[in-house]
């Protein structure tokens, strides 16, 4: 039974990752067709072109939206999960319900969602005014602004839950000797908390970061489609300029680099770990 | 085991026959779906698209069959001719042939209509708001000026966004010339301050919501987008507008060509074009179809452009291998 199931999820990966990730390895390095998708040959010129500045300009503007996405997650799903973690068990179980909630809808009606409370007569717009706060509706929607707000939203809970977890497991009595031995509370959380919730940072920075990279309709949504991210780039040449060759050298460098960030992941992991095993 | 089968032939839908129509997203009103079905008996599967790229994509993987009626536009019908993907129409079996307006007939890209007929057709030009614009706009250059920084809407389409550049310069929207294209370039690329949005799929909610004052739409967008907000206008640029036509195909390896005419003759119904021009807001390629329809839609000059302004009107055409520079452009426009 044990041998089937195993069998059946190599299958699985087999059919429905390895081989397809295979084809788009192969399909790197053919020639671009004018009415065929592809024209079988070899050539590394689909590779050589990623280096040409514009397409560069692509990859690194796509980094730092992914880049600047995780860190403002984890600004806000650190002190969240932290204190998601303080709390009582029914208070916990009540937060956790509400990360998870915005999972029952698709992500793309939630961008939509977002879009008529950002607009220039939307809900924020509305409520700021009749405050007072603003005099002139702020314009937010189709500015990077918008994109920033989509992709926390979006992300955010991916970030809170390995935080949570990682919190989580703290023992408390580590705080308690760090305060006994004489340590400030943010000598403590420097020197006690943070390393030990290290792994949990990582595990939910990678989980951003990479989902981050690869996301093109937010962007696009409210964005209004005006620049370029590595996501919409591939979607843009297997679709609409019709050069799979080019499409695919473009996902399968992505996907180096996505591996390279969880080699790195597993490094760190390995190094800190043991810390963890021996305490 | 025989029982199973027997069930399921009992319990199999009352149609036996069926025509897998592959459309423009809100392109065909369920009533006409529907009273199709009741007359023929014939199940109609439909499914949509929202662009023409994606439309021939789909096409090429399913080595042109999987569907058997779709709706190109334009240029795209071209391509499809002359990459052998369409079957030619079988005349005889399409007598409604005969209410078609010969002014949408015979068009380049089909000169006699071998392999496809108009379903519905448009243009693209200016829709603006004329209570945030101080001064008439009636011409392409107006989206440069620097009054309306950050408030141009831009259809997300090479090509039409390429015309809007090329015939502002005096250029041919269809240019296959480097140094024609190069400079038309450079001339969106000082657009681009003034671009709020490129949007394809709902430029009239764009314009609804007020987060742009002007810019390149579909006159039926516009259209309906007016019914809401009588301040928005649609003007025909004096460089003239781009017309299309989404015409009506039968991809070369459909399964069910039969159903396929049956359901395209239906189509051409003076009655059944009507309401799907009235109820989509695009013109009806029918001319008993117009006759037909309301005086505010007939007479409507965005809907229905008088042949003066018609005659000034540039079909996007196939430009070959001179696409591949027109990406290259459109891709460095969007990475700044």
């Amino acid at each position: 039974m044990r041998k089937i199931l195993v069998g059946l999820s190599w299958g699985w990966l087999l059919v429905f990752a390895l081989i397809p990730l295979l084809m788009l390895f192969v399909v790197s390095f053919f020639h671009r067709g004018v009415s065929e998708f592809f024209v079988v040959g070899f050539t590394l010129e689909n590779y050589i072109r990623l280096f040409d500045p514009i397409y560069f300009t692509v990859f690194f503007k796509s980094v730092v939206l992914a880049l600047v996405t995780t860190v403002f997650c984890l600004l806000l799903g650190y002190p969240f999960a932290y204190f998601m973690a303080s709390y009582g068990k029914s208070a916990r179980s009540y937060l956790m319900i509400l990360v998870i909630i915005p999972f029952w809808t698709s992500s793309l009606i939630r961008t939509y969602a977002t879009m008529l409370i950002l607009r220039t007569n939307g809900l924020l717009n509305t409520i700021l005014l009749k405050f007072g706060i603003i005099s002139e509706p702020l314009e937010i929607l189709y500015t990077e602004w918008a994109v920033y707000i989509g992709m926390v939203y979006t992300l955010l809970p991916f970030m809170i839950l390995p935080l949570y977890s990682a919190v989580e497991k703290l023992d408390r009595q580590y705080l308690q000797a760090a305060s006994d031995l004489g340590a400030s509370p943010w000598q403590t959380f420097i020197r006690v908390t943070l390393p030990l919730t290290l792994p949990g940072i990582i595990a939910g920075s990678l989980l951003v970061f990479l989902p981050a990279l690869g996301l093109f309709y937010i962007p696009d949504i409210l964005g209004g489609a005006k620049s370029l991210v590595v996501g919409s780039f591939i979607k843009n040449q297997f679709l609409a300029a019709r050069n799979w060759p080019f499409g695919a050298a473009i996902s399968v460098f992505l996907c180096l680099m996505m591996g390279a960030g969880i080699w790195l992941y597993l490094w760190v992991k390995k190094r800190v770990s043991p810390e963890e095993a021996r305490s | 085991m025989i029982h199973t089968i027997l069930l399921l032939f009992l319990l199999s839908p009352v149609f036996s026959r069926v025509v897998y129509v592959y459309n423009w997203s809100e392109y065909i009103p369920r009533e006409v779906i529907e009273e199709f079905e009741k007359e023929s008996g014939i199940k109609v599967k439909l499914s949509t698209y929202d662009s023409n790229e994606i439309l021939y994509t789909k096409l090429k993987i399913l080595n042109s069959g999987g569907y058997d009626l779709v709706f190109p536009s334009t240029y795209f019908v071209e391509k499809m001719i002359s990459q052998n993907m369409l079957h030619p129409l079988e005349k005889e079996k399409l007598p409604n042939i005969s209410h078609l307006d010969s002014r949408l007939l015979g068009k380049p890209y089909d000169k006699e209509n071998r392999f496809s007929l108009p379903y519905l057709w448009g243009n693209s030009a200016i829709l603006y708001n004329r209570g945030s614009v101080s001064s008439e706009v009636s011409s392409f250059k107006d989206l440069w000026k620097p009054e309306f920084k950050k408030s141009v809407l831009m259809l997300d389409d090479m090509r039409e966004a390429f015309a809007v550049s090329l015939k502002s310069l005096g250029y041919s929207a269809n240019s296959t010339e480097p140094k024609q294209i190069q400079e038309a370039y450079q001339h969106l690329k000082a657009l681009m301050p003034n671009i709020r949005i490129f949007n394809s799929e709902s430029p009239r909610q764009i314009f609804l919501t007020k987060e742009v004052v002007l810019g390149l739409t579909y006159n039926g967008d516009a259209y309906k987008a007016s019914l809401v907000d009588p301040s928005l206008v649609y003007v025909y640029p004096t460089e003239g507008a781009t017309l299309w036509v989404d015409s009506v195909v039968i991809p070369r390896r459909a399964k069910n060509k039969l159903e396929a005419h049956e359901f395209l003759n239906f189509l051409m119904r003076p009655e059944v074009s009507k309401i799907i021009s009235d109820s989509v807001g695009y013109a009806s390629p029918n001319r008993s179809a117009q006759m037909l329809q309301d005086d505010s839609i007939r007479l409507n000059t965005s809907i229905y452009p008088p042949d003066s302004i018609m005659q000034n009107m540039e079909i996007l055409s196939d430009i070959g291998q001179a696409v591949f520079l027109y990406e290259r452009y459109w891709e460095e426009l969007k990475v700044q």
